[in-house]
């Protein structure tokens, strides 16, 4: 699995923590560019994401997510 | 009583985090190092402006071995906010970042700037200068005016709490303390103080993920001993990680510093059924806690009200309910002592809240909490801030019952408070999840008279919180007139 096959997985996260359908995700986004982004909704992605891709991400690698493409290479890493 | 601790068992681990371990003998070299320092440049008030850790704690105990006091500053707090509190407290000595240090320096040219690498140097000689400040640290919190206030606990008050945490038993040498509050809150004295004068091991919680998964912390650092407020608990439950699989280590969670309601209780006996809860109440003004109640699986229900008691008083301290219609509820009045000496340089509020009053004939200095609480049967419950009790068209309401009401109705975080002279609440829910107001109303109806149904209910994504956590009613009012047109 690489980063690009998990976009359309990871989009459909946002899209779904959000409630809304229009998030287009490239891995340069960051949270504060996503209107309604708060450490509440950090929390609700990672999760959902965890779930998704069966990963178990430690709280140091959250640590150092900064952008799409950061959690994106993450998930890869841990799959 | 670190210093018995770290004699007793001087290669234990006394701070302890992501496989960093800094025994007790290292701690003491660090602590002792700062002490000389702060020795050599004389005077007695230090900001120790570090993130939690091993410099934290050293300086924090270094102070007291030096004869100084302290006050500690959030490193993650706008810089502002920091000035601000420097400003007032004026110290003698500065302990932070070579740029937080210069930025503060600025404003303060009298005092010394102190770096953490002193830390590294040799300590081992220094042990004691001969002098002693009555005062141990001070803590300066959010005064209702939005301007901080210094609370000066003084070293008899410090030794009487940390005794009470020493005696009860609570923590022991072989436990791992959760050090997650940061050094400007006093719930984090529990932990240095008492956690290191006992030769327990503190696990500080650095950096965003930490504080935002701290189940996870739980179980990596295999935390036996929880301390925070409830916030934090409803954290984990929020992120569906209040489980045995993560919390399966804590043989006890002590909670403070705002109400911890029955929902937390059940969860935690659910996930960990073996495990204590210990709530306790306490101002800042009384020196972190001056109750305390243990409660197991098997007992909690009969502790449960709108929210959990509170518990009785530890030894030595007296708790008095005062002004109430009847002697089982009144405000909160704290004697004994762990009564702060007053507010840093300032008689007008220290005369303010700390008066005397007589109890069995004798004249006694109290500490007038503004917590408004009241007996029922063994148990004390707490229900409101004094200054929080509404009155709308005329009818006395406590927002804490309305908010109980919203909680029953599914919404377990919610702030209620008075704006534009109506009842207000607003919840905090996802956007994505469906609101349907009508049927909410409904269900209030059931618990809750008609004029403490709010008259305006809204709801967001993420209640503004403070530094601490907890829910700030300010900027929910600000909220909702940003929102209302």
């Amino acid at each position: 699995m690489t980063a690009t096959d998990i976009y359309p997985a990871l989009t459909e996260i946002f899209n779904e923590v959000f409630g809304r359908r229009d998030i287009v995700l490239r891995p340069d986004l960051t949270g504060p560019d996503i209107p309604g982004w708060n450490s509440f909704k950090f929390i609700d992605l990672i999760m959902a994401a965890e779930t998704r891709f069966g990963v178990q991400l430690n709280t140091e690698d959250i640590d150092r997510i900064n952008t799409v493409g950061d959690l994106a290479a993450l998930i890869v890493a841990k799959a | 009583m670190f210093l018995a601790a770290a004699r007793a068992r001087p290669a234990h681990p006394a701070v302890s985090c992501r496989g960093a371990v800094t025994t007790y003998a290292a701690l003491e070299r660090r602590a002792r190092a700062f002490a000389a320092a702060f020795a050599a440049q004389g005077g007695s008030g230090v900001l120790i402006a570090l993130p939690q850790g091993p410099d934290a704690y050293a300086a924090i105990l270094g102070a007291g071995l030096a004869g100084c006091y302290y006050a500690g500053i959030n490193v993650e707090a706008p810089f502002e906010k920091i000035r601000r509190i420097a400003g007032l407290l004026r110290p003698d000595m500065i302990v932070a970042d070579e740029t937080l240090g210069a930025r503060l320096a600025a404003d303060l040219p009298d005092a010394a700037l102190i770096s953490p690498a002193v830390a590294g140097g040799d300590g081992t000689a220094f042990a004691g200068n001969g002098r002693r400040h009555d005062i141990a640290y001070i803590i300066f919190t959010s005064g209702s005016t939005g301007a901080p206030k210094g609370v000066v606990i003084g070293r008899a008050a410090l030794n009487h709490f940390v005794g009470w945490v020493k005696n009860s038993g609570f923590i022991t040498p072989d436990d791992r303390i959760s050090q997650f509050p940061n050094i400007a809150f006093d719930v984090s004295i529990t932990d240095i103080f008492g956690g290191l004068a006992i030769g327990a091991t503190l696990c500080p919680f650095l950096g965003r993920a930490d504080r935002m998964f701290p189940a996870r912390v739980v179980a990596r650092e295999k935390i036996t001993v929880w301390n925070s407020t409830p916030s934090v608990m409803s954290l984990m439950m929020r992120a569906g990680e209040a489980t045995a699989d993560h919390l399966g280590t804590l043989r006890l969670l002590n909670f403070c510093g705002e109400p911890l309601f029955p929902d937390h209780l059940r969860a935690i006996f659910a996930a960990i059924p073996d495990t204590v809860v210990q709530n306790s109440y306490g101002p800042t003004e009384t020196t972190v806690t001056m109750t305390e109640l243990r409660m197991t699986r098997d007992n909690f229900a009969e502790a449960c009200g709108a929210t959990v008691a509170i518990g009785d008083p530890i030894a030595g301290i007296g708790l008095h309910l005062l002004g109430g219609a009847h002697p089982d509820e009144g405000e909160i009045v704290i004697t004994g002592p762990q009564v702060a000496d007053g507010y840093w340089r300032d008689p007008v509020k220290t005369e303010a809240a700390f008066r005397v009053i007589e109890i069995d004939g004798t004249p006694t200095r109290a500490y007038f909490s503004g917590d408004w609480a009241e007996r029922r049967g063994r148990h004390i419950f707490f229900r409101e801030r004094i200054d929080l009790q509404v009155k709308i068209s005329g009818v006395r309401l406590e927002l804490e019952e309305v908010a109980s009401a919203f909680r029953q109705a599914g919404h377990p975080i919610v702030c209620v408070l008075k704006w534009r002279d109506e009842l207000a609440a607003v919840i905090e829910q996802d956007p994505a999840t469906r609101f349907d107001e009508p049927a909410l109303r409904q269900t209030l109806a059931r618990t809750l008279e008609r004029h403490a149904i709010p008259a305006v209910i809204r709801r967001t994504a993420q209640l503004p919180r403070n530094e601490n956590d907890k829910i700030d009613r300010k900027s929910v009012a600000a909220w909702l007139d940003a929102e209302t047109p």
